[in-house]
């Protein structure tokens, strides 16, 4: 009986190809709008790290009163290298992530190759442990070059082609600026979104390129590139009066293996911060440090941002309205089609029959208005990609993005809506008693 | 086979209402051809109405093959309508967008028969109406009379054991009348019984017996026989 329904509905829509047309333009407008709002705000709240095999902690140290500065749940976002180097020498619990972005000029071996402009991050070992970008070949870095540093790098598959095209990269010399590293590592192109680990630039910013080690900061004099934030005053002449300073411009994540581990951790870290207080470095009589789930530091930085949610809602409500339009156009079209349904009871369809014939047509018109509405947002996204994204200067950017959850949401939500739109009308036509229309047509 | 005590049926509209039919009572047996005549909205097509379930009655008995009508439900009814009663309209009242064969189907679409049994029925209707060539036709590429032999085909593919028509020949010339006439005869010498609402004299006076409404009320019967004029029965 459904494939007769079906072969009803498809002849009715042809019947009406302009008002069906209409019908399916207001559902893929109230539809695309809806999902291009959500797309977002599901690219905006989706949190990479839930598939990470450790929790990841990302660190913050309130070392001086909040009211100086402290904007990001009560402290600021990022360490001091003084603190952030002291965490990442004492690196017996746990994993320790301490790192901060910078870019640099890479210049391939074979001088036939253009040297390129690269972001790069300054990091130590533990983050590829922690963050999981997956190794094509080699690996990373010793312990000991976290210690003692070294001139090595891991690069991503994009950059190592485009420096040793058709060559193995791995062992291969980069020059980074002015220093000579070499290669030991190639992953796959890593870059998160939200990019959780560092949120620095933007949450959705493209990731890096090179990763070298943490411990060549003060060797190699690595500027940073994200941002650098200060409490009070300071005169920076030098490299070494940067990295001596009160600014704060490092990230340090952790992870712990055991409950105890972190406990070991926890007394370390108060001890450090009396030390630090009592050496009359940390102001803040109350100094202390948080660790913040991958989640909460998502939320803490206002990734996802109560505009974001409010948009879902707006145009929700818009669609609301092309459901209330499209009401209106079915009510029209149904009573037209009396006659014909007054025969149809005459001849024995029950009122449930000529129900569910109105509701299998209205899917139909859902399901072609959840489908244009699909491509329609697919459209402003990209449209908004290349808005945005010349605007911050990345290639692409993940937020606009339709997230892959909207090849599911779409359809639901035009049938859905479309049912709902259909419901009063197939309701009206149903309940008609026949004999008003069986009289001379 | 139809037996109606005592059935009233009132319209209400915002101003008036309308007695369409008052204390009706009428007996059909089985196998007979009754035409029922009278003035303009005496309650002719009410009763077709009735007696076709659809339209409810306030008031009074309707007992068809001896059930009882009232109180059921609408999917009860639908197939009672569908399995029993076949209709033939004025109008014609064929879906235009179906082909001649997906008209004649419509009914058997709502029995549930499978596609065979359902080719089988078709074409056994549209040949006794002498349509079978014309299966593939929407119905405005048909006459007036063609169309009328396409509804009693669809009316009788189900195989109703009761036929309700409401002035079939009204739109048609009287070549035509006179042939929907003769295959309703047909159909009824085959056992089904048939009531025919029709305002000309003469198709009235072809059937077994008349009866005529005036004011929702039978006025009176009217026995024919055939080749013998009218014979007054009763009066009400
Ligand atoms: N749906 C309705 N709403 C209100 N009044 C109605 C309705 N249908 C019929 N009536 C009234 O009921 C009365 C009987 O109408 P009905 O259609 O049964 O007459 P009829 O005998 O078939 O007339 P005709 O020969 O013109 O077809 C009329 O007065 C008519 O106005
Ligand atoms: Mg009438």
């Amino acid at each position: 009986m459904l494939s007769y329904y079906f072969d009803l509905a498809i002849r009715s829509i042809k019947r009406t190809p302009f008002i069906s047309a209409l019908m399916i333009a207001a559902l893929a407008a109230g539809v695309g709008m809806t999902v291009t709002m959500l797309s977002v705000y599901m690219q905006l709240s989706h949190d990479p790290a839930q598939s990470l095999s450790k929790q990841p902690y990302a660190l913050q140290l309130q070392s001086h009163p909040a009211s100086q500065g402290g904007s990001y749940g009560g402290a600021m976002r990022q360490l001091t290298y003084m603190d952030a180097n002291a965490i990442q020498r004492q690196r017996n619990d746990g994993a320790t992530v301490v790192m901060f972005k910078s870019s640099f000029a890479a210049i391939s071996p074979n001088t036939e190759i253009d040297p390129q402009f690269v972001e790069g991050r300054v990091t130590t070992r533990d983050f590829f442990e922690l963050f999981e970008p997956e190794f094509i070949s080699g690996n990373v870095w010793s312990e000991q070059v976290d210690l003692e540093a070294d001139f090595v790098a891991v690069i991503t598959e994009s950059l190592a082609r485009s420096l040793y095209p058709g060559q193995e990269a791995v062992g291969q010399s980069i020059t980074l600026n002015i220093s000579e590293y070499r290669v030991i590592g190639v992953i796959k192109d890593f870059a998160p979104q939200p990019k959780y680990y560092d949120l620095n630039n933007s949450a959705f910013d493209n990731g890096e390129s090179v990763f070298v080690p943490f411990s060549l900061t003060p060797i190699a004099e690595i500027s940073n590139s994200g941002n650098t934030n200060g409490w009070r005053a300071e005169v920076i002449n030098s490299y070494e009066d940067f990295i001596n300073s009160e600014y704060h411009w490092i990230q340090v994540w952790k992870a712990f293996d055991s409950p105890s581990q972190r406990e070991s951790f926890d007394r370390w870290m108060r001890g450090y911060i009396d030390e630090q207080r009592e050496a009359g470095r940390f102001p803040n009589p109350d100094a202390s440090y948080f660790l913040r789930t991958s989640e909460e530091w998502l939320e803490i930085n206002g990734v996802v941002v109560d505009e974001s949610r409010i948009l879902v809602m707006i145009s929700a409500l818009f669609l609301v309205v092309c459901i209330i339009n499209t009401i209106g156009l079915l009510l029209g079209k149904f009573l037209k089609s009396a006659p014909a349904i007054g025969t149809r009871r005459a001849l024995g369809a029950s009122q449930w029959q000529i129900f569910l014939q109105h509701i299998v047509e209205v899917s139909i018109i859902g399901f072609a208005g959840g489908l244009a509405g699909l491509v329609m947002a697919s459209l402003v996204l990209s449209g908004l990609d290349r808005i945005l994204s010349s605007g911050m200067g990345v290639s692409h950017l993940m937020l606009t993005q339709l997230h892959w959850s909207m090849w599911l949401w779409a359809p639901a939500i035009a049938i859905v809506s479309s049912v709902a739109a259909g419901l009063l009308p197939a309701w009206r036509i149903c309940r008609m008693p026949p004999s008003l229309y069986l009289k001379i047509q | 086979m139809l037996k109606m005590i005592g059935i009233n049926k009132v319209y209400k509209t915002d101003m008036i209402e309308t007695h369409a039919l008052k204390s009706f009572d009428l007996t059909v047996d089985r196998g007979e051809f009754v035409t029922i005549t009278g003035p303009s909205g005496s309650g002719k097509t009410t009763f077709l109405n009735i007696a076709g379930l659809l339209e409810p009655f306030s008031g009074g008995s309707y007992y068809l093959n001896g059930h009882d009508m009232a109180g059921l439900s609408d999917n009860q009814l639908a197939k009672v309508r569908n399995e029993q009663i076949g209709f033939i309209f004025q109008g014609f009242n064929l879906i235009p967008d179906l082909s001649v064969y997906e008209n004649v189907e419509v009914p058997l679409r709502y029995r549930g028969f499978k596609r065979a049994e359902r080719k089988e029925r078709i074409e056994e209707a549209l040949a006794m109406v002498g349509l079978s060539a014309r299966a593939k036709h929407l119905p405005a590429q048909l006459s007036g009379g063609q169309q009328q032999r396409v509804a009693i085909a669809r009316a009788m593919a189900g195989r109703p054991a009761f036929l309700l028509a409401d002035e079939p020949t009204g739109n048609l010339d009287s070549v035509m009348a006179r042939q929907v006439m003769d295959m309703l005869e047909d159909i009824n010498a085959k056992g089904t019984t048939i009531v025919m609402v029709t305002h000309d004299p003469d198709l009235a006076r072809r059937s077994q017996r008349n009866v005529h409404i005036v004011d929702g009320q039978v006025s009176d019967y009217r026995q024919f026989v055939a080749g013998e004029s009218t014979v007054e029965v009763e009066n009400a």
